[in-house]
């Protein structure tokens, strides 16, 4: 059985088209543009950087250089204890402290129908926050849209016709314990309805939590004339 | 035509990629199903492995990691696909169905590869065009060797259900 795999692959390759180019021309090219961006790349951040010290030097206050008091740690003093012979006078200085609340893990998802006859156009913007899944043992890279972080998509029109797309092999596991909040909006294939009526529309995306994938859904109605 | 420090390097690398870009193709064109989309996946990997070329010795390291990196890169570029559906007014034209059997039998073989998990597609053809051990595989998936096995049998359960793996088909007869 796995020989005739074997001889149905080598069939299906049989007849490879010539490259386009000299194969090791091409990806020499493509080095050389992959160094260009990264030169450019390096440069910007080295700017980047010179101008975050300046703006972080400019913010400092002239008592002893301590940066300014920030809106994340907030401290109240009263007014200042004054000692008279009788012992203590005054308010005792009250320190009031609030760490910054992270936001639940949870993601939404907006659904904007356009319907054109008895075609639809749906665009989907999912938002949230949610855990970083991994793949091959490691956090999906920073710059994975916020779409590609999700385990998989549904949707079903409402009349027989479902779709939808899965995670490729990322994992939910418990070494994800990374944070991300992101939004991201994009449009399904079009579908056309073969007859008028009043059709429910549902999405459901998965996004990784603490107690592993958590499904959210989002239904509307679909009115075809 | 190198474009790195040390020409030497270079001229071995460029010996490898002229060398070996058919058989890497052929492994792409398995993993994408398209033979553009291979040759630009081949392209795009050996562009990866040109940087991290001097930790490669021998040809051997080069060519498996040049796999770790298609697999890796094909799954990227399949969890960026799907959100890039756009819709048209009018359907594509569908191709005519063939007149030779055989090319009727390699399409049904890639329309079941596509319905393949990713992994799961890859690991199939490791193990049954490249050939390649259970052991080597895990290491270039960067997974265990149950997880190979299971992702074989899998992967081919499903094939079974598009009856793919019935017979050896007959070499392919012109028809007329």
């Amino acid at each position: 059985m796995t020989d005739d795999l074997k001889h149905k692959f080598e069939q299906l390759v049989a007849d490879p088209p010539p490259p386009s180019a000299v194969p090791s021309e091409a990806v020499f090219a493509r080095v050389r543009s992959v160094r260009r961006r990264r030169t450019a790349g390096v440069v910007t951040l080295a700017a980047a950087a010179v101008v975050a010290v300046a703006v972080a030097a400019g913010n400092l206050t002239d008592i002893k250089s301590e940066p300014p008091v920030t809106g994340t740690s907030k401290t109240v003093i009263g007014p200042p204890t004054t000692t008279t012979a009788g012992g203590t006078t005054g308010p005792t200085p009250t320190t009031t402290r609030t760490t910054p609340v992270k936001p639940p893990l949870a993601a939404d998802i907006a659904l904007k129908p356009t319907v054109r006859g008895r075609t639809v156009t749906m665009n989907v913007t999912v938002s949230g926050t949610v855990l970083v899944p991994t793949a091959d043992g490691q956090n999906l890279p920073a710059d994975t849209s916020f779409l590609d972080l999700s385990g998989g998509t549904t949707y079903d029109f409402g009349d027989g016709y479902t779709s939808g797309s899965d995670g490729g092999g990322v994992l939910c596991a418990k070494s994800s314990k990374k944070r991300t909040t992101g939004r991201e909006t994009y449009q399904l294939e079009t579908h056309t309805y073969t007859k008028p009526g009043t059709y429910t529309f549902h999405y459901t995306v998965e996004y990784c939590g603490t107690n592993g994938w958590f499904n959210t859904g989002k239904t509307t109605q679909l009115v075809i004339k | 035509m190198g474009v790195g420090m040390d020409p030497g390097r270079d001229h071995e690398f460029a010996e490898f990629v002229d060398g070996r870009f058919t058989a890497l193709q052929r492994f792409g064109y398995l993993l994408t199903g398209e033979w553009h989309l291979a040759e630009d996946l081949v392209q795009t990997s050996l562009t990866k492995v040109w940087f991290h070329r001097n930790s490669l010795r021998s040809g051997n390291a080069m060519e498996s990691y040049t796999r770790t990196v298609m697999v890796n890169t094909s799954t990227q570029w399949w969890r960026r696909r799907w959100k890039g559906e756009t819709p048209t007014e009018h359907l594509p034209e569908t191709h005519a169905p063939s007149q030779y059997g055989t090319v009727d039998d390699r399409d049904l073989l890639l329309r079941a590869l596509a319905t393949l998990p990713r992994r799961t597609r890859a690991t199939l053809v490791l193990r049954y065009f490249e050939d390649l051990p259970e052991a080597e595989i895990a290491q270039i998936m960067g997974c265990s060797i149950g997880t190979v096995k299971s992702n074989v049998s899998r992967g081919l359960a499903k094939l079974r259900e598009h009856q793919l793996l019935t017979a050896v088909p007959a070499p392919a007869q012109k028809e007329g």
